[in-house]
């Protein structure tokens, strides 16, 4: 600004604007939103030239899905400008947004399960429809995108909750492109799909974006930017790493935006104490995942959890790390194989949740709120729910022996005993985790499962709790780790396991533990795969 | 109104922490000063005998809701418990074989209750009202519509104005009522179970994953309220001392509006026996005071039904926990 202020020649600058203006269809600058106190975008920039499909690219949590709801009405932006076809626009709903020509296909498959596929297709324009066109013109629109889809033989008057998931995912897509567009955004829109019906998609959009209409689209896979992007931008930790054109596109320049090309032992360096390498004393497994299966006809896994150790776990949305861990709690079953801990000096199989929990493991789940804390209840019976039984004589819950008891634990964690009589929900983010954490590791367990334990907690209780967790497992007890931030993996972990198609595409330690070879993984790629060369 | 109730919602922690405490003095300054004889002994005990049969119905359906259930089968389990300890009263069983009988037949529907709501996983509305309604006309196939029967004298006396416990000149029932009071308030406050009531009714999902047995929790808690409703008709055989199927009618909407009154969120999780009790004192004395003004049996069930409405909208709902976080 200041620069722009001094500069005399003034007319160059408003020239360059205007050939912006004619270039481009939608330009986002500095684009921040927070949620409380964390940050999903920091300062996010995006240029799409018209004409033009653009790929949004970022590993999880990096802005992606929060960017595409502030540029369709969704959610509005802190500070930050976004232009379309060179007007300052702000859209205060997704119904502003659709009015001026962007139209998104969202992340999560929205269909009213019990309408007809042509009601979901023209869900929400009433109003406009129903005045201008009859049922039947409604139809044969309907009819003639899902014909180039390659859909054509889709009954429009059947229910969705009849169609699979991916013909579901279709009929989100349909309903976008019927629309009148200008822009389109496609969220994730194909993870659902085969590889034919993507392409066909594909086909469509490529040919769909001409002229004036534009299309942004996210994706994990390289070979679907590889395929139809003509540009691409990057982002990283809710800023823009990097935007790249289509000569720019390789695999490897799009990795190395996403991880920075930051090696790990840098990272490790540069944030907090360094990862204490275990001395080597022979690892002794605490359980062994054999065989287990996780989706039918999947392949199979067999890995071990040595005592003492934080395993880290990593994958993208979806590669199977959730339902792995989810098994090993035993909270489900898999398909096959089975968990076993170390026991009385032997092996001991695991079923079921109330077993795994009587044998040693305990789970901390994801959703604090959901699955994890009674909000309306106090911290005390927070922390002391499954422990109650323990701390009772004929029925009567002994507050004493059991505050003590908690106290150990709390106190470790930094809770405030004089708390406890306050609602659980009354908490910041981070103390609620907290009491989570606490609760668990009171119930003394061998091996600790943790998914994702350290989101949407603040900076500051994120060091206080790593360091809890490595005294626990400088203490012995073993954790079993997944996260979807990088950083906290290359903090906590000596092993990495990463997820791809729910197998195990990598298990990562020493001089291999790198957030680019984390990435590389993540994204399906093995070390010595040849693709890599280019 | 839309002042209040604007008012209210804002500061609904406070309103549920103060108005139902407050209205129960208020409402006996009123009756003092529009009915002769309010604060006589007789018609304080009679408050106190009503209000006993009343709080010892709603000690179930408190700790149902609780767990976020309902339990619309009490006033059939009233009428069952009543027609069957008179009937085989009067065949010549012994009091005590009839009454564990009569009690353990009400825990049993109690547990269906609970066992079928889990089963079926759907909100125990409609599963209660269909038991209650099964046992309500089985009693009525099963007596032939035909009602005899009797009870003993202490049973009477017992839940009589006019009854002594020992040298208390205080209705035994009433004795009975604060002894169960104080159980439950224990019970449900410092007990491992009556802990994990709460966490199972304020997060179903969380309770599970923190090892608390469901399906226990509901079949436990069922059975406590179809034993309690069991009582409470066993106590409503010695008021008429003669049998009634229907005696329990009034008890669906009275349980739960004396549950909700003291400031138990249907929603489940908050609340608790305490507040019920003052739910109980403030519909009792209500009640009295409609009656004791001469409003017609038709216009107090309006009146009650507008109250009701009235202080569900002060109160307001329970802001999402969730959303403020």
């Amino acid at each position: 600004m200041a620069i722009a202020a001094s500069t005399p020649e003034v007319p160059v600058k408003s020239e360059r604007v205007t050939s912006d203006r004619e270039v481009l269809a939608l330009q986002a600058r500095g684009v921040r939103r927070y949620f409380g106190e964390t940050a999903a975008l920091e300062s996010a920039s995006l240029a799409v030239r018209r004409g033009e499909v653009h790929a949004l690219l970022g590993e999880n949590g990096s802005g992606k899905s929060t960017l595409i709801k502030v540029l369709s009405g969704v959610l509005r932006s802190d500070s930050g400008e976004v232009l379309y076809y060179g007007d300052r626009v702000a859209f205060r709903s997704p119904r502003a947004a659709q009015r001026a020509g962007i139209v998104t296909v969202y992340q999560e498959t929205l269909v009213v399960e019990e309408l007809s596929v042509l009601d979901n297709v023209f869900l929400g324009t009433d109003g406009f429809f129903r005045h201008e066109d009859t049922r039947e013109a409604e139809q044969s629109r309907a009819v003639a995108v899902l014909g180039e889809l390659g859909f054509g033989t889709f009954d429009l008057e059947r229910p969705l909750w009849t169609f699979s998931l991916a013909q579901r995912q279709i009929v989100t897509i349909v309903r976008a492109l019927v629309r009148p567009w200008t822009l389109l955004i496609l969220d994730e829109s194909t993870s659902a799909l085969d590889q034919e019906d993507r392409d066909r998609l594909f086909d469509v959009v490529r040919a769909a974006a001409t002229g004036d209409r534009s299309v942004i689209f996210t994706t994990h896979r390289m070979d679907e930017v590889e395929q139809i992007a003509d540009a691409a931008t990057v982002l990283r930790a809710g800023s823009t790493a990097g935007s790249l054109t289509r000569s720019e596109l390789s695999r490897q320049h799009v990795l190395d935006l996403m991880s920075n090309g930051q090696h790990a032992a840098e990272l490790v360096l540069g944030s907090s104490p360094v990862r204490q390498h275990r001395t080597a004393v022979p690892a002794t497994d605490v359980l062994r995942a054999e065989a287990v299966v996780l989706v039918p006809e999947g392949p199979s896994i067999s890995l071990s959890v040595h005592a003492g150790e934080i395993l880290g776990l990593a994958g993208l949305e979806g590669q199977g790390q959730t339902r792995f861990l989810e098994c090993a709690a035993g909270v489900n079953p898999p398909v096959s194989g089975s968990f076993s801990i170390a026991r009385n000096g032997g092996f001991e199989r695991v079923s079921g949740y109330r077993d795994a929990y009587r044998k040693g493991i305990a789970y901390v789940p994801r959703d604090r709120k959901r699955e994890g804390l009674f909000l309306a209840q106090s911290v005390l019976d927070n922390l002391a729910l499954p422990n109650f039984g323990r701390f009772s004589r004929a029925g009567l819950i002994q507050r004493r022996r059991l505050l003590k008891w908690l106290h150990t634990y709390t106190d470790e964690l930094k809770l405030d005993r004089r708390r406890f009589r306050g609602q659980v929900g009354s908490l910041s983010g981070g103390n609620q985790q907290k009491v989570l954490l606490g609760r668990w590791m009171a119930s003394q367990p061998a091996l600790l499962i943790l998914n994702d334990p350290l989101r949407g907690v603040d900076a500051v209780t994120k060091q206080e709790l790593y360091e809890v967790l490595r005294a626990l497992a400088a203490d012995g007890l073993s954790l079993l780790f997944l996260s979807t931030e990088m950083a906290e993996l290359l903090t906590l972990c000596e092993r990495v396991v990463v997820f791809h198609d729910s197998s195990v595409i990598a298990v990562l330690q020493d001089e291999t533990l790198t957030e680019a070879r984390i990435i590389d993984s993540m994204f399906g790629r093995k070390p010595d795969d040849p693709s890599d060369a280019a | 109104m839309t002042e209040i109730v604007e008012f209210a919602r804002r500061k609904q922690a406070l309103v549920i922490g103060f108005v139902p405490y407050a209205l129960v003095p208020i409402l006996y300054v009123i009756g003092i000063s529009s009915i002769d004889g309010y604060s006589s002994k007789s018609s304080l005990k009679s408050l106190l005998l009503l209000s006993s049969m009343l709080g010892i119905a709603c000690v179930g359906q408190t700790l149902v809701v609780i767990i976020g259930g309902i339990d619309l089968s009490i006033p059939g389990v009233i009428g069952m418990a009543d027609v069957v300890l008179t009937q085989q009263y009067g065949k010549g069983w012994p009091f005590w074989v009839c009454v564990l009988m009569v009690i353990g037949l009400g825990a049993l529907v109690g547990a269906v209750n609970g066992y079928l709501s889990r089963l079926l996983a759907v909100y125990p509305l409609v599963i209660t009202l269909a038991t209650g309604s099964i046992v309500f006309g089985g009693v009525l196939a099963w007596t032939h519509a035909q009602m005899t029967g009797t009870v003993p004298d202490y049973l009477m006396h017992a839940v009589s104005v006019v009854g002594r416990t020992g040298p208390i000149g205080i209705p035994p029932v009433v004795i009975a009522w604060a002894v169960i009071a104080v159980l439950v308030l224990v019970f449900q406050r410092r007990t491992a179970i009556g802990r994990r009531l709460y966490a199972s009714g304020d997060n179903p999902a969380a309770a599970r994953l923190a090892h608390v047995n469901l399906t226990g929790v509901w079949i436990l808690t069922f059975a406590l309220s179809g034993a309690f409703a069991a009582m409470t008709g066993i106590l409503f055989a010695g008021f008429s001392s003669a049998s009634d199927a229907t005696v329990g009618n009034p008890y669906l909407f009275q349980t739960i509006s004396a549950v909700v009154i003291g400031g138990t969120s249907l929603l489940g999780g908050r609340g608790g026996y305490g507040r019920t009790i003052v739910g109980v004192l403030i519909l009792t004395q209500l009640t009295t005071l409609l009656i004791g003004v001469g409003i017609s049996d038709n216009m107090q069930e309006m009146l009650l039904g507008v109250l009701i409405v009235f202080l569900l909208a002060i109160y307001g709902r329970e802001p999402a926990l969730q959303t403020r976080i």
